[in-house]
């Protein structure tokens, strides 16, 4: 008796783990405005995320819309239930008028992709 | 009779001479008076057609759908397929699949290198008669794939028929012309493709540094006489068949490369395309032979647009003149009706003509740019703008 009761909780945990899966979440917007910002500056910004699911949360080679961006993880791999950042610089040299700088986290949710959006209005530098 | 005077009859030599300058007269003037098919513009002496009616319809009510962007970058194109409506994301891979009442069905396509995936997001697509969906990606890659998504031919790159190599760069470089096809390119400001069986239609553009719109010094005029706006792709053979359409000659008169926007749409065997600045609209048969226009003003289009002469003057001014002029933007057929959306001067807010075989029967003014998706069940839907800060998109859905 105490076997089958022993290999029934087995299976359910085993069978629990299938449906284990890492999920984002972001803390901080993942939309945001800057504003104004002179051309030349650059735009850093930090925004935090969390593991909200079971199992690692892999954070792999992000893409950016555009070259004027470096984006950095705080940590690739983001434990269950732990929170990492996000950092995203931007460098609105040569940049005028509306930017909006786009950047897709590629993770192994069952989402796969995961988008921050920054959109900033650049002023053109008094020369 | 070649007229020879009468003193001359008795002089052979001077009889022969004399019949001999009416010959060269006679070609001179032929020459002359047929213009070569290269200086000859393809908009002399077009008809106009259709009539501008009292306003049938002069305003719409519609419902509006709001749908969840949480999932997506916010930026994409919304299709309309026969049940349902379709986001494809401009960011990210894949396509997200809605019913006609705004509820999600499913996510198709992921990103990857296996069967029925992609490296990189379509930057446009369109769903054909069929139901579908034909892409370009942002390597300028067309993928064609069936209602499941299913690709029905190998994705083959766009324009690679005819590349930039070793041999013709210099050429291509210091002699840029409009018939040399290496030297096109997508043109991203047009989120539309057509498929006409084997052919694909794609809007193209030069902006070669010493063959563009922008520098008036350059060969700015020569650009806005003989430069293409499409081309003929064949699907079968993946090569690029065709290079057809130049701009209307509005843009010779005035350098205004920041209102050289253009849309079309095609119905009936008939490609329409309308042009930022331009009051008419063109009609081509499908070989790309322009056979007349039609349309007509719409309000709060003053269309006394500044000129630049530069492209870093075009630059510095087009977030500016973009919100302060008026100008036509976008161009669809849904239903009975052909749709040309126009943005009024100002903070006036936008348009919407509507036309019916050739007429103007509608026009409507709008708060915010409507762009029309297509006609389902008896509504036509269309889209608002995105609402970012409560990250949704709205789609709308109306009767005429």
């Amino acid at each position: 008796m105490k076997r089958k009761i022993g290999l029934f909780l087995l299976l359910f945990f085993l069978a629990m783990n299938i449906w284990a899966e890492s999920r984002l979440t972001f803390i901080d917007k993942r939309i945001i405005n800057i504003g104004d910002v002179e051309e030349g500056t650059l735009v850093q910004r930090k925004i935090k995320i969390k593991n909200d699911g079971d199992t690692p949360l892999i954070l792999m080679k992000p893409i950016k819309s555009c070259n004027c961006t470096a984006v950095r993880f705080s940590k690739e791999v983001v434990n269950p239930q732990d929170t990492g950042v996000i950092e995203v610089e931007i460098n609105t040299e040569h940049k005028q008028g509306t930017n909006v700088v786009t950047v897709i986290v590629v993770t192994n949710t069952e989402q796969q992709e995961h988008v921050l959006r920054i959109s900033m209005n650049v002023i053109k530098k008094e020369s | 009779m070649l007229y020879i005077p009468i003193f001359m009859k008795s002089n052979l030599n001077k009889i022969r001479i004399v019949s001999g300058m009416w010959i060269v007269v006679g070609v001179l003037l032929c020459t002359m008076g047929c213009k070569d098919k290269a200086g000859m513009s393809e908009y002399a002496d077009l008809a106009h057609q259709g009539e501008k009616y009292p306003a049938e319809i002069n305003s719409i009510e519609w419902d509006t759908l709001y749908i969840g962007a949480g999932a997506t970058s916010l930026e994409g194109q919304w299709l309309l397929k026969s049940d349902r409506l379709v986001y494809v994301d401009k960011h990210m891979v894949g396509v997200r699949e809605y019913d006609l009442d705004g509820h999600f069905i499913r996510k198709k396509i992921s990103r990857g290198k296996g069967p029925d995936e992609m490296g990189s997001p379509f930057f446009v697509s369109i769903i054909t008669a069929n139901d579908e969906l034909l892409g370009l990606d942002g390597m300028w890659q067309i993928f064609c794939c069936d209602s499941n998504y299913h690709w029905t031919l190998p994705p083959f790159r766009f324009l690679s028929d005819n590349p930039i190599n070793d041999e013709n760069y210099e050429e291509l470089l210091r002699n840029p012309h409009a018939e040399q096809t290496a030297i096109y390119e997508y043109n991203f400001n047009v989120k539309k493709l057509y498929r006409n069986g084997y052919l694909l239609f794609v809007p193209v553009i030069v902006e070669h540094v010493h063959f563009n719109g922008y520098d008036i010094h350059n060969k700015a005029k020569e650009f806005w006489k003989t430069s293409h706006i499409f081309a003929s792709v064949d699907l079968n053979e993946q090569r690029t068949q065709n290079l057809f359409g130049t701009y209307p000659p509005l843009y010779q008169e005035k350098n205004i490369p920041n209102f050289a926007g253009y849309d079309f749409a095609v119905e009936d065997g008939c490609l329409y395309s309308a042009f930022a600045a331009d009051t008419l609209i063109y009609i081509r048969d499908m070989d790309g032979v322009l056979k007349g226009s039609m349309g007509f003003s719409a309000p709060g289009i003053s269309r006394d647009y500044p000129e630049t002469k530069t492209f870093d003057e075009a630059d510095a001014q087009r977030e500016k003149q973009l919100k302060k002029y008026g100008y036509f933007t976008t161009l669809t057929v849904a239903g009975d009706y052909l749709f040309r959306g126009y943005k009024r001067e100002g903070e006036q807010g936008y348009g919407l003509q509507i036309y019916k075989n050739k007429d103007l029967v509608g026009d409507i003014h709008t708060k915010e740019a409507v762009n029309i998706l297509g006609y389902q069940d008896g509504f036509y839907y269309g889209e608002l703008p995105v609402d970012v800060d409560n990250e949704q998109f709205r789609i709308i859905r109306f009767k005429l």
